[in-house]
């Protein structure tokens, strides 16, 4: 029992704590074989990163629905960033399926899952939100038919409350 | 007592300085066991703690594993990861536990599939999925040039944390890679790598080159041998090479991915050379896959998309591989061709046909179909329906037809909850026949499972699974493992901050 809590005990420290995570400036290669980095492709206000690969069935029936949310708040100052996790096995076969996609965003290869890593993404797929200071406001995994609606409200109510900060 | 010491220490540092510190913790509780085992109410508890700490371009990651049986022998506890790394700009470095890629995989390649737990089938021990490298990293990467340097022992993960280091990680690696741009659009690449063992060292080197012509076409070759013998660029059975080639096409819509292999005695253990094998995303396909032979393999695969605006989707995917074997030539060959329709916005339905044949598992006329369906309605829920069927012969048994059944239903409402039930049926005499009877069960066996998944919010995730689930070969990021079946409950809580 002692060592079941002592297990738990970091989900009931944590409870009640807000992300503490910030956006590393990780460098990946695009689609077409040249490095870029975070802080190059960050959107002015905000940055939405979809980590998905091509084998997994609820990434790929998201892929248009955020490409659609990309085409929407792209000139609001969001910018969608993918990050494709498949590895050696699917490398080839990611900028074709990519392109007859039509995705327009960048999309990153992250061969070694290393940024999947250092964000601590376990699930597929996964949404974060990062703000223009980098810091990480929102973090989503897995897909339901509907969830393109509240990353919508989500990316709504960061940008409303962005435009309020620059008010002040 | 040290170890919950450790915990604690972590967990308060965590406390006093929250902001700086982020935190990943999987979590999973069973009580069960393979079907028709006893006890069948057997416990165990796994935990996979990820803590990270960033200053400034400093930053310290430990990974703390514990598992618990009712038979303690088998408990551990182990800070199994911990490093330390600097990053700025394009400089990047290490020590501690990293991954790391040379080329495509032929000589080396170090992963992690986060999220899938390994369970060990002799001791039944229970431990994270990942082949890091314990050392040493230098990288340089800027857009015309980038270097490596490395040096550490890779793990062996067949062998769970609690055994004896020396079989964990037993060879020492040093490895060099660099690539340079030469035009704007040609990077050509080279890699160094030797193992220490007993018997003495082994040297390994490559060369890649890769590019794009024009908007449409990229292409990626890499050639890999063994160093020390004559033979130069030699891809004979005598000596040991890897060689992989690739080349994709796209032109509006369409896609296409052609890519060829020829490995010979390179099976090197820290190595995952492509395997040229489609990923299937459905349950009968992926648990029908060809697993990779370095020591002796050649292939091609072909595979083609097609994006309508309107939202159909076409995939079309051939797959050839030869082994050899005493000098006997062994085929798997796959046809697998898929379309989609997008009937309305909240509708779409998916259909796909597969024939395959294996003649090393000596399964002929393997076909498989499916249909996949989902609907969005009102206020965020969702439903999705996957139906699959596979049947199959084989050479041993010319009068025996298998066939495999998987059926699953799931609803959802958007963004928090997910409830489904998945059934599946087979009549492989390999897995009709009960382990806890004298008779021999022929006719048929079933898999029945509920699952039910909880978004908190956006720091917790459980999912819950209770009833039967078949095991067998799977694939996940690339990677092929064997799962085990269970039966009973089973919990996971996933925390993210």
């Amino acid at each position: 029992m002692q060592k079941i809590f002592l297990a738990f005990f970091p989900f009931i420290f944590f409870a009640s704590t807000a992300f503490a995570g910030k956006m590393p400036d990780f460098r990946l290669q695009n689609l077409d074989n040249k490095t870029v980095s975070y802080s190059q492709l960050k959107g002015k206000k905000l940055t939405v990163i979809d980590f998905w690969a091509t084998w997994c069935k609820p990434c790929v029936r998201s892929i248009p629905k955020l490409a659609k949310l990309h085409e929407q708040y792209e000139k609001q100052g969001v910018q969608f960033i993918g990050v494709n996790v498949d590895g050696t096995r699917n490398l080839s076969k990611v900028r074709p399926f990519a392109h007859s996609l039509n995705i327009a965003y960048p999309v990153l290869l992250d061969v070694n899952n290393e940024i999947m890593n250092k964000l601590k993404v376990t699930a597929m797929p996964t949404i974060i939100i990062a703000n223009a200071d980098d810091e990480i406001v929102f973090f989503h995994q897995g897909y339901r038919p509907g969830d393109e609606k509240t990353l919508e409200e989500e990316i709504k109510k960061l940008l409303s409350a962005s435009e309020k900060a620059d008010e002040k | 007592m040290k170890n919950k010491l450790l915990v604690l220490l972590v967990v308060f540092c965590a406390g006093k300085a929250a902001a700086q510190f982020s935190v990943g913790n999987t979590a999973e509780y069973q009580v069960g066991n393979l079907p028709h085992e006893n006890p069948d109410d057997l416990t165990a508890f796994y935990n996979q703690l990820n803590l990270s700490y960033q200053w400034r371009d400093w930053r310290g990651d430990v990974k703390l594993e514990r598992f618990q049986r009712p038979r303690q022998e088998r408990d551990y506890t182990e800070l199994t990861q911990r490093t330390l790394r600097y990053n700025r700009g394009g400089f990047d470095f290490a020590a501690g536990n990293f991954y790391e890629i040379l080329g495509r995989g032929l000589l080396l390649r170090s992963y992690e599939i986060p999220g899938t737990i390994l369970e060990n089938p002799g001791e039944r021990i229970r431990y994270g999925f990942y082949r890091d490298i314990d050392g040493a990293l230098a990288k340089f990467t800027s857009e015309r040039f980038d270097v490596k340097l490395l040096r550490g022992k890779p793990l062996r993960n067949t062998f769970p944390p609690k055994s004896n280091a020396g079989q964990r990680r037993p060879y020492l690696l040093d490895g060099l890679e660099t690539n340079l741009r030469l035009l704007k659009n040609f990077v050509i690449g080279g890699a160094y790598l030797r193992d220490h063992r007993d018997e003495g060292l082994r040297e390994f080197g490559s060369l890649a080159v890769s590019g794009n012509v024009g908007k449409n076409i990229q292409f990626y070759s890499e050639y890999a041998q063994r160093l020390g013998g004559n033979q130069r660029f030699d891809l004979s059975d005598r000596s040991a090479h890897a060689f992989y080639s690739s080349a994709n096409f796209v032109a509006g819509a369409f896609g296409l991915s052609a890519e060829y292999k020829d490995y010979n005695d390179f099976l090197l253990e820290y190595n995952d050379p492509p395997p040229l094998i489609k990923e299937h995303p459905y349950a009968v396909l992926n648990r029908s896959t060809h697993l990779i032979n370095p020591k002796n393999e050649t292939g091609w695969q072909g595979e083609a998309f097609w994006h309508t605006a309107s939202g159909h989707t076409l995939g079309l995917n051939f797959t050839q591989s030869e082994n050899r074997f005493f000098g006997k030539k062994i085929r798997f060959e796959e046809l697998f061709a898929e379309a989609g329709l997008k009937l309305s916005e909240q509708t779409t339905v998916k259909g796909f046909f597969d024939r395959s044949a294996d003649q090393l598992r000596r399964e002929k006329d393997r076909y498989a179909g499916g249909i996949y369906w989902e609907r969005e309605w009102a206020r965020q829920w969702g439903t999705a329906l996957d139906l699959e069927y596979q049947t199959l012969k084989r050479d041993f048994d010319p009068g025996q037809t298998v066939k495999n059944y998987v059926a699953s239903l799931t609803l959802s409402k958007a963004p928090k909850i997910s409830a489904g039930l998945i059934l599946e049926r087979s009549t492989d005499p390999n897995l009709t026949d009960l382990p806890n009877t004298t008779k021999v069960e022929t006719k048929r066996r079933h898999w029945a499972g509920y699952t039910l998944g909880y978004q908190f919010n956006q720091h917790y995730l459980v999912n819950v699974f209770y009833g039967t689930r078949r095991g067998g070969p799977a694939c996940t990021s690339g990677i092929c493992y064997e799962v085990l079946d269970f039966k009973g409950f089973e919990m996971r809580a996933n925390l993210t901050f």
